[in-house]
């Protein structure tokens, strides 16, 4: 099922514009917030938000993507949402943390275009 | 000198000491008893010759007196006493048969005897003159007869008084070496006292500064004490400890930098993964766009190996630096030696060293901790780069194997595999192949090298179950180093993240080297 709303949470500009130039190429009608900082996105949040995917880096300003994970995982209505966590510092501990904090999947930056394109259509399929 | 030794001197200056003055002694208080004895002889024959001498004297008392009154029975005392002057006459000689002067008493006496008889005789025959001329002969005689025997006594006495002041000249002369000997002695001993007390006491605090020195953190203190004895050998041993001690703390300042390093490795593994995210997204994103017979599609498909190939370096970087404590988990050690040397590809490529690698296929998975062997290979590989500085070849070959650990020939063989690293460097030379897993032993110069590393690795192999051995045919002959592993190692039982002999799955979206067989190098 082709996702309407697409929220990408990251700080670097560089990483941010990759992301939703992949997604541009992976889901054309989609259409994609981009956000530098996560703060902004908590305060907003709300039942009325309705997300099909989000993709969130973990090493945010202010409050981390675990945090922002774990908040959206715990509210009723962000359940259901599916959330692609993105971080450079690759670890087992970060995977098995963002996971428990309710990430539907992970993945390693830098990413391979054909990586991302499987995960995320998997996580909306 | 030793200490032993000087103890030892010491003794035995004693013991001559005490030796010599007890033989002075027993000697010089057996002539005291000869000469006692002597003396005592003497004095029995002066009082024989005193004897006489009273005998002699009453015997001339009875011939006066007969002479004056006629009367018989000062005659008949005469003749008693004659017999009785015989006697002890022959008394005296049988005591003293060398004694020429005594000897010749008896006879002379003889002779006065006859003599006196002759003028008894004539006294009783008539007083007239051939008597008073007898008599006028005999007085002289009797009164020579008298000094001998004087003299003779007087000699005697003489001799018993002799022997008396030479006792008494010994037992001085005694006592003057005793208190001499006991002098010397005691001087000896107080000088060697003195002179010991004096070395160890110089020695001692030079032994004591040195440590005080050493503990207050003055790491380069070395105790300058070239005495030849026990004490020296300590200040050598404190010195050589003390060698090996800095060195340690050289190596752990170095360890700790290292860890810093590894701290910071994450940092910056995570800093450099942000950009190589752009690099390695847009170059695919624009390939994407491209027709596929573009030939702008080459230059963005390096831009793309490149970024990968810079992913798999950070990866292993950040897995180095996050080594913890031994995970055993079954592993492919092919995938662990690829790591190792893709790792260590800058290093091996600005040294000019080629790499032929020759991993068998069939080299069965093993049970291990792949940090701690991967540090392990990283050490040998760092020594062979080490040992090639213009260059040369490294061979690392993977192959299955059975051998025995341990020293004893009965040991039973196990099943393993053995990783070999040849290399056409400066070698090892033949004294220093059984040192060299020794913790503090290295051939690197100060700051090139902890000398900690093959004995860290010897470690972590054995705690695998395994060995590792080295060859060397010599100074410039390259080395050969063989790690032997088990395929079922002795691990700790703490170190075991599970307990579940079951392979566990390495890869999947985590691989730890990057995109598998796609990469090339």
């Amino acid at each position: 099922m082709a996702p309407e709303r697409i929220l990408v949470i990251e700080d670097d500009p560089d990483v941010r514009d990759t992301v939703c130039g992949a997604l541009e190429s992976v889901f054309p009608d989609a259409s994609v917030t981009a956000l530098a900082d996560g703060r902004e996105f908590l305060d907003t949040f709300s039942a009325a938000a309705v997300w099909d995917l989000i993709i969130l880096d973990l090493m945010l300003p202010g409050i981390s993507g675990v945090e922002i994970c774990r908040r959206v995982h715990a509210d009723a209505a962000g359940r259901h949402i599916p959330i692609l966590a993105m971080t450079g510092y690759d670890t087992p501990e970060m995977e098995k943390r963002v996971k428990e904090a309710g990430a539907a999947a992970y993945l390693a930056k830098p990413f391979e275009m054909k990586d991302f394109v499987r995960i995320v259509k998997r996580l909306v399929g | 000198m030793r200490l032993r030794t000087q103890l030892g001197l010491f003794f035995t200056v004693m013991a001559g000491i005490i030796l010599a003055l007890g033989m002075l002694a027993v000697g010089g208080g057996t002539r005291v008893v000869n000469i006692f004895r002597e003396s005592l002889d003497d004095m029995e024959k002066v009082s024989q010759v005193r004897s006489l001498q009273v005998l002699l004297a009453r015997q001339k008392g009875s011939l006066d007196a007969y002479f004056l009154v006629g009367d018989s029975t000062e005659l008949e005392r005469f003749e008693e006493l004659s017999t009785l002057v015989l006697s002890r006459l022959n008394q005296i000689q049988a005591a003293s048969p060398a004694d020429e002067d005594i000897q010749r008493l008896m006879p002379r006496y003889d002779d006065v005897l006859k003599s006196a008889q002759n003028v008894i005789g004539l006294y009783r025959v008539s007083k007239d003159r051939a008597f008073n001329k007898a008599t006028d002969d005999l007085l002289p005689k009797v009164r020579r007869f008298f000094d001998d025997v004087n003299q003779t006594e007087a000699r005697i006495a003489a001799e018993v008084k002799n022997a008396q002041t030479r006792v008494k000249e010994m037992v001085f002369l005694g006592k003057r070496l005793v208190l001499g000997g006991g002098l010397l002695g005691a001087c000896v001993g107080f000088l060697f006292a003195l002179f010991t007390f004096r070395s160890l006491t110089k020695s001692l605090r030079a032994l004591q500064q040195g440590t005080a020195a050493f503990g207050s953190g003055q790491w380069d203190y070395r105790i300058d004490l070239p005495v030849q004895n026990e004490l020296g050998e300590l200040a050598r041993s404190f010195n050589e400890m003390a060698s090996n001690i800095k060195h340690l703390e050289t190596q752990t300042v170095h360890m700790h930098r290292m860890s810093a390093v590894g701290q910071l490795a994450g940092g910056v593994a995570h800093e450099i993964n942000n950009p190589l995210t752009g690099v390695l997204g847009q170059a695919q994103l624009l390939l994407e766009k491209l027709p596929s017979d573009d030939p702008r599609r080459a230059h963005l498909e390096k831009i793309e190996r490149a970024a990968v190939r810079c992913k798999a370096i950070v990866r292993s970087l950040l897995d180095f630096s996050r080594q913890k404590e031994a995970q055993f988990t079954a592993m492919d050690i092919n995938e662990v030696l690829e790591a190792t040397l893709e790792f260590c590809e800058a290093d091996l490529q600005s040294n000019h060293i080629t790499v032929l690698k020759n991993f068998s296929a069939t080299v069965p998975k093993i049970t291990g901790s792949s940090s701690q062997l991967q540090q392990v290979f990283l050490n040998i590989i760092t020594n062979a780069i080490q040992a090639m500085p213009k260059g040369g070849t490294l061979s690392v070959a993977a192959k299955p194997t059975r051998f025995t650990v341990g020293p004893s020939p009965d040991a039973p063989a196990v099943e393993g595999i053995e990783i070999s690293f040849t290399d056409t460097g400066v070698g090892v030379e033949t004294d220093h192949l059984r040192h060299i897993f020794e913790p503090f032993f290295t051939t690197k110069e100060i700051g090139k090298g902890t000398g900690l590393g093959l004995s860290v690795s010897l470690g972590i192999v054995k705690n695998h179950g395994g060995d590792i051995r080295a060859e060397s045919r010599g100074k410039g002959a390259g080395s050969v180093f063989s790690v032997l592993l088990p395929l079922v190692s002795m691990a700790p039982s703490s170190a075991r993240s599970d307990s579940s002999p079951l392979p566990v799955p390495v890869g999947g979206e985590r691989a730890r080297f990057g995109p598998g067989a796609d990469t090339r190098y």
